[in-house]
């Protein structure tokens, strides 16, 4: 009997933009990292740069065979940020 | 308006009332009206310096916040081929390597992210770079 393949950590970070009237939208579509680490470390950059209004780093599982997501693990999260659905 | 502006404000302001005082003694109305004039345009000139003044410290408290972020944050690197590659507490390679551009410039260590084809780019500085290296090779990666 095949053993069920174990649910994927997705672990990622994404930096927000405000656009012209002012809402937060992300500034590009969300980057994979490999570890939890490079996730905070990376959000903690785009965040510094400047540029961002606000950067987070998060992981959650996910069943990719059945479309499960756990409940996101916010792992870095500083600026503007959107709440989390 | 910065907060030498407004420090002299207040020492207009702290003249006038010292004026003040020494009209009781002499009491002269169109004097006094004018002190007190001198003593309103003073006051108000120190409450906009000092609300300009607050926005300035909450703006660089922000920036501070933002440098310790970075600074906090900064990661092992190992140079190849003209790419710093960041390494992980894990002791792992972090991935793709970091834009040589905003660490140069700003001290920030940004992995480049994959655009088209050959092609990365910086989501901060938007420099380009055609075919970078895109793995730190084992036998660089330091042992612990």
């Amino acid at each position: 009997m095949n053993q069920p393949a174990p649910p994927t950590k997705l672990i990622v970070y994404l930096a927000f933009v405000r656009d012209e009237e002012g809402e937060l939208q992300p500034a590009f579509e969300a980057r994979e990292a490999q570890s939890e680490s490079t996730a905070k470390q990376q959000a903690a950059m785009l965040w510094g740069s400047g540029k961002y209004a606000g950067a987070i780093a998060w992981w959650r599982s996910a069943d990719l065979v059945n479309g499960e997501f756990g409940e996101p693990v916010i792992l870095f999260q500083a600026g503007e940020v959107p709440e989390m659905e | 308006m910065d907060i030498l502006t407004g420090l002299a404000a207040v020492s207009q302001g702290l003249d006038a009332v010292k004026k003040l005082r020494d009209l009781e003694k002499d009491f002269d109305a169109a004097t006094f009206r004018l002190e007190i004039a001198n003593l309103t345009v003073a006051l108000a000139d120190a409450r906009v310096a000092l609300a300009e003044a607050q926005t300035t410290i909450q703006d660089r408290d922000a920036e501070i916040r933002r440098l310790t972020e970075v600074a906090n944050n900064k990661a092992p690197s190992v140079f190849y081929q003209n790419f710093n590659f960041g390494i992980g507490p894990d002791g792992q390679a972090m991935g793709l390597p970091f834009c040589p551009a905003c660490e140069k410039t700003k001290g920030l260590q940004i992995q480049i992210a994959h655009l088209m084809d050959e092609f990365y780019k910086c989501p901060v500085c938007e420099a380009l770079y055609s075919s970078p290296p895109l793995a730190l090779p084992s036998n660089l990666i330091p042992t612990r």
